[in-house]
């Protein structure tokens, strides 16, 4: 019975891995021509400053990214669980972000973001033409750039997560609280926080994961500039194989990612997942 | 310690309004229970109490103090939820220390109190486990720890047992009875369980959609109902109630209900020429007779005894006594009598009842029968 779920995942999934596996063994030009370099291309990948900086710069934002998602889906989540007027539309209005392809949301924030018909500079200065800023040609602007596009866009994921995590939490759990003497923040800090750990370590997994392989937002907004300041792991390799055409060093670069990406996710699942996953034996 | 007291307490939902003008007392030290169906607003009360849900009208005072603008952390109570309510990611350590932890009390006090709470609920060895690793009557215990442990002036319980089981609910009633005779702290119960209100009331309020439908000492509310909806809802099996009509004539209350008809001796005044109440000044109208199962016996009958004769439907064996179901002049009639072992369903017997064991309602109001 299983043969036919096999059949698929070694066809879509397997083979594609093992072949760009042995693509990155070979040299970087395909055809017949082509030679076997064993892990020279890994080797080489160890020695490449141009990716140990795209390295430094994925997982700063990764880290960032993660971070600020997660802050501004616990707030969105709390809001959202309250019950207020209208609660329906703002609950849907939230997610508006998640809903719009990255590509679009990408694009929109390069025209917010651009340097003379931006929103964002006209709203700041106005007719101060002078005045506008080229938010995407600093470097340390543009990559807080694509990590506020990336926390716009995806904190209303986070947030539909811990608002999960919020609605099992029974009422009666806040009124023993309160009936107890805890204060709002008290009720906060010690019964809200400790019970949505399982929802907030669900949203850092999915978010690490999902931030680690961003490529469109960068491809879009800033390709990888100004200079590398924001060119991510995932971007470096596309440019590589496919600007450079660069085949087979290229592959290492997903390679590497993907490997990498595996070794996180058993990470997490042997260690936040099993958390989650079981219980404790009585 | 203190006292409770409610001052027309109105609560409104939108436009339903589920509490209609509740006043009572509580005395320091006393066990109160609020006594309903389901939905009758005895848990919005409790929660009005609590300080949990705002009432619309009215005050609530503990201990003299009225505590209106004070918020639920400040009212020195202590609850005990439905569903436990414990913190499912503590320990019952932790569970038990929670309150007093917020409170900022010193460590070691916390510690003496724990000790000194899991004693007496007999649960010290479950202090290092999580609630879920409980089963119900002991995470109930630790519900009990987590309210006594802080030593309130006031304790509000919302139906605590109603997910034990029967044999657990039966032996945590009478642990609760002693709990509160050895603390001495006042006590409100929330609860639709007409026995465990009996058994543990001072006093009890019956309460339906959102009135106060008679309060007293259980053993008033069962001998003198104040209402048909109490005499119905106290008792196991609950009281027959015929609604009928009445007429009087110069000695006698004439009833009729369908094709059953009972003469009861009624006089119309007292001694001294007065009405021995008001409903009844009208000669005739409506009414509703009721009888207790337990008061209808199959014995001879004696003079100042009512008897009819009916056919047994069913007998409910239930070794120490038995339920009879009986259909008498067209009307259904339970009793409740010692096992009768000759008695089989489609017998014809004759039932009968002290006249002074009947209950007699008009306009909704109990009228008390003259005593014979």
């Amino acid at each position: 019975m299983a043969f036919p779920a096999l059949t698929f995942v070694a066809v879509f999934s397997l083979y594609p891995a093992m072949d760009s596996f042995l693509l990155s063994l070979y040299s970087d030009f395909p055809g017949p021509e082509r030679s076997f370099v064993g892990f020279g291309h890994y080797a080489e990948l160890l020695q490449d400053p141009v990716a140990h900086q795209a390295f430094i710069v994925t997982l700063g934002f990764v880290l960032l990214s993660t971070i600020l998602e997660l802050l501004m889906g616990t707030g969105i989540a709390l809001v959202v669980h309250e019950r207020f007027r209208g609660r329906g539309w703002v609950r849907a209005a939230v997610l508006i972000p998640w809903a719009i392809p990255t590509v679009v949301a990408s694009q929109m924030w390069r025209f917010l973001l651009n340097d003379q018909y931006g929103a964002i500079n006209a709203i700041l200065f106005g007719d101060r033409v002078n005045a506008y800023i080229p938010w995407l040609a600093d470097p340390w602007m543009a990559f807080g750039a694509i990590v506020l596009a990336d926390v716009w866009k995806t904190s209303s994921f986070t947030g539909l997560l811990v608002l999960a995590g919020l609605q099992v939490i029974p009422e009666e759990t806040y009124d023993a609280a309160r009936v107890d003497g805890a204060t709002a923040w008290q009720r906060f800090r010690h019964i809200t926080l400790p019970l949505l750990k399982p929802a907030l370590l669900t949203a850092l997994l999915f978010r690490t994961i999902d931030a680690f392989r961003v490529f469109d937002l960068v491809f879009v907004m800033t390709q990888g500039g100004p200079g590398d300041a924001t060119q991510v792991i995932q971007f470096y390799g596309y440019k590589t194989l496919f600007t450079e055409g660069r085949m087979g060093y290229g592959t290492t670069i997903s390679v590497t990612v993907f490997v990498a990406m595996a070794i996180l996710s058993l990470f997490y699942v042997r260690t936040v997942g099993s958390k989650l996953l079981q219980r404790e034996p009585a | 310690m203190a006292g409770l007291e409610l001052q027309h307490i109105e609560k409104t939902f939108g436009r339903t309004r589920v509490l209609h003008d509740v006043s009572f007392e509580v005395g320091d030290g006393k066990f109160f229970v609020l006594l309903g169906p389901s939905g009758c607003g005895k848990s919005t009360l409790l929660r009005i109490i609590a300080g949990l849900e705002p009432q619309t009208r009215g005050s609530v005072h503990i201990g003299g103090r009225c505590v209106d603008d004070v918020s639920s952390p400040d009212r020195d109570i202590a609850m005990v939820f439905q569903h436990y309510a414990l913190y499912p990611h503590l320990t019952v350590r932790e569970n038990l220390a929670f309150g007093l932890k917020m409170r900022r009390e010193p460590k070691p006090v916390i510690e003496a109190r724990i000790a000194e709470t899991s004693t007496l609920l007999e649960i010290h060895d479950l202090l290092g486990r999580k609630p879920r690793e409980l089963s119900g009557g002991q995470q109930q215990r630790v519900a009990m720890g987590r309210a006594i442990v802080r030593k309130p002036t006031l304790f509000l319980f919302d139906e605590p047992l109603s997910n034990l089981d029967a044999r657990l609910r039966t032996s945590m009633r009478v642990e609760l009875k002693k709990l509160h005779r050895r603390l001495g702290t006042t006590m409100v119960y929330v609860t639709h369980d007409q026995a465990e209100a009996m058994t543990l009331g001072h006093t009890i309020a019956v309460m339906n959609r959102g009135r106060i439908q008679q309060i007293g000492r259980p053993e008033q509310i069962y001998h003198e109902p104040a209402n048909p909806f109490v005499a119905g809802f106290i008792g196991n099996p609950p009281m027959n109630l015929f609604d009928g009509s009445f007429r009087l004539d110069q000695r006698d209350l004439e009833f009729r209900a369908g094709d059953l008809t009972l003469r009861v001796p009624f006089q119309t005044h007292d001694r001294r020429g007065r009405p021995p109440c008001r409903p009844e000044c009208a000669d005739s109208g409506s009414a509703t007779l009721g009888i207790r199962p337990e008061d209808v016996t199959f014995d001879l009958p004696g003079s100042q005894h009512v008897t009819i004769a009916g056919t047994i439907d069913l007998i409910e064996n239930l070794g120490g006594d038995a339920v009879v179901y009986l259909i008498v002049q067209g009307q259904p009639l339970v009793a409740r009598t010692s096992p009768l072992p000759t008695l089989r369903a489609g017998d014809s017997v004759t039932a009968h009842w002290p006249m002074d064991k009947l209950h007699l309602f008009i306009n909704e109001q109990r009228v008390p029968l003259p005593s014979l």
